[in-house]
């Protein structure tokens, strides 16, 4: 069987299995088992209908987008400064290394509650969530990009006549801009996890703190629509980074490696 | 010193905390000289040739003297002079070309370091990937390209500054032996047009003679100068007929003959 016949034979029995599930879920609703509980299918469609040609939906939906893209970008920025600063002064990492291992132990659902506290419910205690978790996968990942480098690479350069700044700028950051990248995709469903944890915490919009509300209502049909939609975002977003991703580091032998895996 | 000479060190010595890498290490080298130095491995072939450099190893002990051009490569002020107005390219037997720059993009980097326009650079690595045999492959990734090439394309970015003096350090160590003869012919037609002084690395004997005008045969650690033997044969030469030639194998036998007491039995180190 040819690959392209093979797919199209897969995405079939993908699409089979996917209706029987949902039909069996359809049937049993109500029946067997209470809709309260697991919800309904038809009912779940017509809420997510009704949900996403709302006023809500948009507002939400950009609420949760901003925290999950501050904190993105935030925490990049953050983390990679202080992986730079954490390579480059010994005394400086050796002084807070244990601090950062301790804070970065921390769950941070847990932690979310204390920056709801000190922020309030708006966008900046989400975007804290989310920084808080990216800002470590950047700065573990600006750490292994910088103690990766070959040393051969600096002498070369050095010998060309570069200076340290100039070092930095075509050695150093390339190789951690390498290795955070390839974390991008990572980054960015981390980032989202954050902010929904932080609209869970406390929130008065986003998808998080919608799907709160309709749980606290026990309407399971509205969070299984959420649960649609967060995943649909989900999907997009780590797509779209794949395709950022495989712009920035067009270098890599990525066909090769696959190949060879 | 006189007008010709390159490169002095006298009564070199460098060591590592507990390891003694350098002893007595008396050379002179002549502008425009091809040297190939050859020795057992560990004997310090890479330290001289970093200290030439300028790249001090960290937390060793240096004593005597090395001059490059004139200039003090053992101090921080003499090194900066080295890289900024005597100029000097590097190959090293690893890979060190920049995984995320295109194959142009790789050779332009020493002249954007040192601040020459674009348009300029483009030209320079132009004309050198037209000496390597490298053009038509500008807009290529280094893993896109063969080892042969990565090489070639290294030896390209070191010469784009036209250094005086071009180190390399055994660039031909991870080929298969058929492209490292075609690279040593290939070698050896650029030095017959390059005016650069160069110090070719190498623990190949064959290969040392194909290049150098000059072998260095360096003792086991702690490294010393044990012997200077010239090569009267004038580049370009061929690779295969410096094999096959009588004076190779006279060489060759010689040279074995001064690293066979030089190398130490398994396990020795």
């Amino acid at each position: 069987m040819g690959r392209a016949r093979e797919l199209i034979v897969i995405n079939i029995y993908r699409i089979i299995l996917l209706m029987l599930l949902i039909l069996l879920w359809e049937y049993s609703s109500d029946r067997y088992v209470s809709s309260l509980i697991i919800g309904k299918p038809s009912l779940i469609a017509q809420k997510l209908y009704s949900y996403v040609f709302s006023r809500l939906f948009l507002e939400d939906l950009s609420f949760t987008l901003q925290a999950t893209f501050s904190g993105l970008i935030l925490g990049i920025l953050g983390g990679v400064a202080f992986g730079i600063a954490f390579s480059y002064f010994k005394l400086f990492a050796r002084v807070v290394e244990p601090f950062v291992i301790a804070i970065n132990s921390l769950p941070r659902p847990a932690i979310a509650p204390l920056f709801v506290t000190w922020l309030g419910f708006g966008v900046l205690s989400k975007t804290m969530v989310a920084f808080s978790i990216v800002f470590f996968i950047a700065f573990f990942n600006t750490i292994n990009g910088i103690a990766s480098i070959n040393p051969e690479l600096i002498k070369v350069v050095r010998v060309m006549g570069a200076s340290r700044i100039q070092i930095m700028r075509y050695i150093v950051i390339p190789s951690i801009l390498s290795w955070v990248f390839a974390a991008f995709k990572t980054s960015v469903g981390f980032a989202l996890i954050g902010a929904i944890i932080g609209e869970f915490v406390g929130s008065t919009r986003g998808l998080g703190y919608r799907m709160l509300i309709l749980s606290g209502y026990f309407d399971t049909s509205g969070v299984f629509a959420l649960l649609i939609l967060l995943m649909i975002l989900g999907y997009s977003i780590v797509k779209i980074s794949e395709k950022i991703e495989n712009i920035v580091l067009k270098w890599r032998p990525r066909a090769q490696i696959l190949s060879i895996l | 010193m006189s007008n010709n000479e390159a490169i002095i060190l006298e009564d070199l010595f460098l060591e590592y905390p507990g390891l003694r890498v350098l002893e007595n290490v008396n050379l002179k080298i002549r502008d425009g000289e091809v040297i190939a130095v050859i020795g057992p491995s560990g004997c310090g072939k890479t330290t001289m040739a970093h200290l030439i450099l300028g790249l001090v190893p960290p937390n060793s002990t240096i004593r005597g003297n090395a001059t490059v051009y004139g200039v003090d490569v053992l101090r921080s002020e003499g090194v900066k002079t080295l890289y900024r107005e005597v100029g000097v390219g590097y190959v090293s037997q690893v890979d060190t070309l920049l995984p995320w720059r295109t194959l142009i993009d790789n050779l332009v980097l020493p002249l954007q370091i040192k601040g020459v326009p674009k348009r300029e650079a483009l030209e320079r690595a132009q004309s050198l990937l037209k000496l390597v045999g490298l053009n038509g492959f500008e807009k290529f990734y280094p893993h896109q390209l063969s080892g042969g090439m990565r090489q070639r394309a290294q030896l390209a970015r070191a010469l784009i500054t036209s250094p005086k003096l071009l180190v390399m350090d055994e660039p031909f160590v991870a080929l298969d032996a058929l492209t490292r003869i075609k690279l040593q012919g290939h070698l050896s037609w650029l030095i017959s047009k390059l005016r650069s002084t160069v110090i070719f690395i190498t623990h190949d004997i064959e290969e040392a003679i194909t290049i150098g005008t000059r072998i260095i045969v360096m003792s086991r650690r702690p490294g010393t100068i044990k012997a200077s033997i010239a090569v009267e044969e004038p580049h370009p030469r061929d690779p295969f007929k410096v094999r096959a030639s009588g004076y190779s194998q006279d060489l060759k036998e010689k040279l074995l003959e001064l690293l066979s007491g030089e190398v130490t039995g398994y396990g020795e180190g």
